[in-house]
C-alpha cells in the first residue's frame, strides 16, 4: 500500500465532486484497502455524495439488485420506446411465455395452407386460406385464455389487476403475433395485394365479437361460435362460386360494422371497469 | 376484534351437486385452520373468499365489501388479499424473479424500484433470495411452492388464504413457514387449510371442519383436540371398532375411538385424533 492518504483538499473535492473520473477512482481505489482513508470518506462525505463504492450496504444492494433483476432486452426495449410502462412489458413477457405454443401453432397452419397452395389445387388453397387466416386471431384469444396454467388463472383473478386489461393485452399479442404472418401467407397463397389483405377487416370483426363475449363469459365458445359462422359463410361464397366475395365493398362494409359494434361494446364494458385506464398508467 | 371475513349461509352448487351447503362463521385476525378431507368443500369455499367465484345462496363479506358485489369492491378485497392456490403451475422459461415480479405487477407494484424491492424481501422471506434467477422449471418441488407461498406475501396483506402451503415441503421448510405464518398473525388474518394436522397443533388458534359441504366443528384448537379426550387408547393390541389404530413408537397400539380393551390406558389426545373422530373412517379415504 502507499503511503499516500486522502487529505482534507482531496476530501471536500470528493464530497463536491470536483474530482474527474480518474481522480475519482483513484480515491475510491485506495480507499477500498486503506481502512483509515476509508473512515475518513465514511464520516466527511455523507448521503449521495458518497460513492457507492464506499458504501458496501449501499453497494452490496446495488449488486443484489443488478444480479437478480430480469435483463431488459431488445423487445422489451423497443416496448418501452412505444411508450408502455415496465409493468405493461412485465406482463408481456407473460403473456408471450403463456403464448409460445399458441404462436408456433398459427405459423403451422399458415405453413401448410400456403405448401398446400403451391402444390395443390388453387381453389382449395384459397377456401382454406379465407376460412383460417381471419380467425386465427380470434381463435388465438380463445386459445390463450385456456393456455394460462392451472394457479396462475386463480392469482389472476384474486389480484386486483384489470381482468378486461389482462384480455386486451392478451388480444394485443394475438394480433401483433398472427396478422404479420398471415399476411405473408396470404400474399403466398393469394398472389394479389388486394386479396391478401381483404380478410383483414373480417378478421378484426370475428375477433372484436369473441374479445367481446370474453368480458363476460369463457371466450372458447364465443370463438367455437364465430368460427363455425365464418365457416358457413365461405363455403356459402364458394358454393354459389364468388370465392372473391370478401373483397367486395358490401362484405367489407359489413365486416367494419360487426367490428364497430363489438368495439362499443368492449369499450361499454371498460368504462365499467373504473379500476385503471386501459393503456398507458405509470 | 374486528371481523376480517363474514360468511352467512353460503351455498354453492355445481349442477345437481352442492357442494357447500349453508356454511356460517365469521373470521377476525388470527390463525385459523380449515380441516376437511378431500371433496369437503375446502377449495371451493376459498375460491369464494378469494373472490374468484360467488355463490349461488348467501352472503359473503371480506373486510366489509361484498365477495359477490360489483368489481370495484371485489378490487378492494383483492387489494389486501394474499391467495395460494392449491396448485400453481408456472409458465414455461420463467425465473423465480420474473413469476413474483408479474404477480406484484397484479398486485398494483407499478413503481419498479419499489417492486423489485418488495420481490427480494418475499424472496428472502421464503429462503429464495440466493437463486433470484434461476428458472422455475430448476427448482425443486418444495422450492417451487415456497415460491408460490411467496407471491401471496407481496405487498404484506392483510388477509392470507392458503391452501394446503405446506404440501412437498421438508421438516425445516415446514418450520420456517410456521414461524413467518406466527409473525404475519400478529397483525392480520391467515386462513390455512391443509391436511397437515400437525401444523394445525403448531400455530393455530381455530379449527373449522368442514364435511360435506357443511361446517362438522367451528370452535378454538384446545376445544377441538379436547373432544378426542378419553377417546384414545395405547394398549398392546388394536380396538376392533376403532375409528383407526396403528403402532405407537413406544412398542404399543395407539386406538383412535371404540371401547377399550382391558389394560388400554387413555392417552393424550391430538388434533389428529380429534379430527378422525370426527370425521371418521369413510370420510378419510383419499385424504391426504
Amino acid at each position: 500500500m502507499s503511503a499516500w492518504h486522502v487529505d482534507d483538499a482531496v476530501v471536500t473535492a470528493y464530497g463536491e465532486r470536483r474530482l474527474d473520473a480518474v481522480q475519482r477512482a483513484s480515491v475510491e481505489a485506495h480507499a477500498a484497502r486503506c481502512q483509515e482513508c476509508r473512515d475518513i470518506l465514511g464520516t466527511r462525505v455523507v448521503g449521495d455524495q458518497r460513492s457507492p463504492a464506499l458504501d458496501l450496504d449501499r453497494l452490496w444492494t446495488r449488486v443484489e439488485s443488478a444480479v437478480s433483476t430480469p435483463k431488459v432486452g431488445r423487445a422489451d426495449r423497443a416496448l418501452l420506446r412505444l411508450g408502455l410502462s415496465m409493468s405493461d412489458v412485465v406482463v408481456t413477457r407473460v403473456v408471450a411465455a403463456q403464448s409460445r405454443q399458441w404462436t408456433i401453432a398459427t405459423t403451422l397452419v399458415l405453413a401448410v395452407t400456403a405448401v398446400t397452395a403451391v402444390l395443390g389445387p388453387v381453389d382449395s388453397a384459397h377456401t382454406a386460406f379465407l376460412v383460417v387466416a381471419p380467425l386465427l386471431p380470434a381463435l388465438g384469444v380463445a386459445a390463450i385464455y385456456r393456455l394460462v396454467p392451472h394457479g396462475i388463472d386463480m392469482l389472476e383473478r384474486a389480484a386486483p389487476y384489470s381482468p378486461a386489461r389482462l384480455l386486451l393485452w392478451r388480444t394485443a399479442y394475438v394480433v401483433v403475433t398472427a396478422v404479420p404472418i398471415s399476411v405473408a401467407a396470404g400474399v403466398a397463397v393469394l398472389q394479389h395485394p388486394w386479396a391478401a389483405v381483404s380478410w383483414l377487416l373480417p378478421a378484426l370483426g370475428c375477433t372484436l365479437c369473441v374479445v367481446a363475449a370474453a368480458s363476460w363469459h369463457d371466450p372458447v365458445r364465443p370463438a367455437a361460435a364465430v368460427a363455425m359462422g365464418w365457416t358457413a359463410v365461405v363455403v356459402t361464397w364458394q358454393v354459389r362460386d364468388t370465392p372473391w366475395a370478401i373483397a367486395t365493398a358490401p362484405t367489407q362494409l359489413v365486416a367494419a360494422a360487426i367490428a364497430a359494434a363489438a368495439a362499443l361494446v368492449i369499450h361499454h364494458r371498460l368504462s365499467n371497469d373504473p379500476t385503471r385506464p386501459v393503456f398507458g398508467g405509470p | 376484534m374486528p371481523t376480517t371475513i363474514h360468511v352467512s349461509h353460503a351455498t354453492r352448487r355445481y349442477g345437481p351437486t352442492t357442494v357447500l351447503d349453508d356454511v356460517s362463521f365469521d373470521l377476525a385476525p388470527g390463525i385459523t385452520a380449515l380441516l376437511g378431507p378431500n371433496g369437503a368443500g375446502k377449495t371451493t369455499l376459498i375460491g369464494l373468499l378469494s373472490t374468484a367465484s360467488r355463490p349461488d345462496a348467501g352472503e359473503i363479506t371480506v373486510f366489509g365489501h361484498r365477495s359477490d358485489g360489483p368489481l370495484p369492491e371485489r378490487i378492494e378485497i383483492r387489494r389486501r388479499l394474499g391467495f395460494l392456490p392449491q396448485e400453481v403451475r408456472f409458465p414455461a422459461g420463467m425465473t423465480a424473479f420474473g413469476f413474483l415480479d408479474y404477480i406484484a405487477v397484479l398486485k398494483e407494484w407499478d413503481d419498479t424500484g419499489a417492486r423489485h424491492a418488495e420481490v427480494r424481501r418475499v424472496l428472502s422471506v421464503v429462503g429464495l433470495d440466493d437463486r433470484p434467477t434461476i428458472k422455475v422449471r430448476k427448482l425443486s418441488g418444495g422450492q417451487r411452492r415456497r415460491l408460490a407461498f411467496a407471491q401471496a406475501l407481496i405487498g404484506d396483506p392483510d388477509l392470507l388464504i392458503l391452501d394446503e402451503p405446506t404440501t412437498g415441503l421438508d421438516p425445516e421448510q415446514r418450520a420456517r413457514f410456521r414461524a413467518t405464518l406466527s409473525e404475519r398473525a400478529r397483525h392480520g388474518t391467515v386462513l390455512l387449510a391443509t391436511h397437515q394436522t400437525e401444523d394445525v397443533a403448531a400455530v393455530c388458534d381455530r379449527v373449522i371442519v368442514l364435511v360435506a359441504g357443511r361446517v362438522a366443528h367451528d370452535g378454538d384448537v384446545a376445544g377441538f383436540v379436547a373432544t378426542a379426550r378419553n377417546r384414545v387408547w395405547l394398549g398392546d393390541r388394536p380396538v376392533a371398532d376403532a375409528v383407526a389404530t396403528w403402532r405407537d413408537p413406544g412398542g404399543g397400539v395407539r386406538s383412535v375411538g371404540g371401547t377399550p380393551p382391558p389394560g388400554a390406558e387413555a392417552a393424550p389426545p391430538t388434533v389428529e385424533d380429534a379430527y378422525l373422530l370426527l370425521v371418521g373412517p369413510p370420510a378419510m379415504e383419499g385424504a391426504a
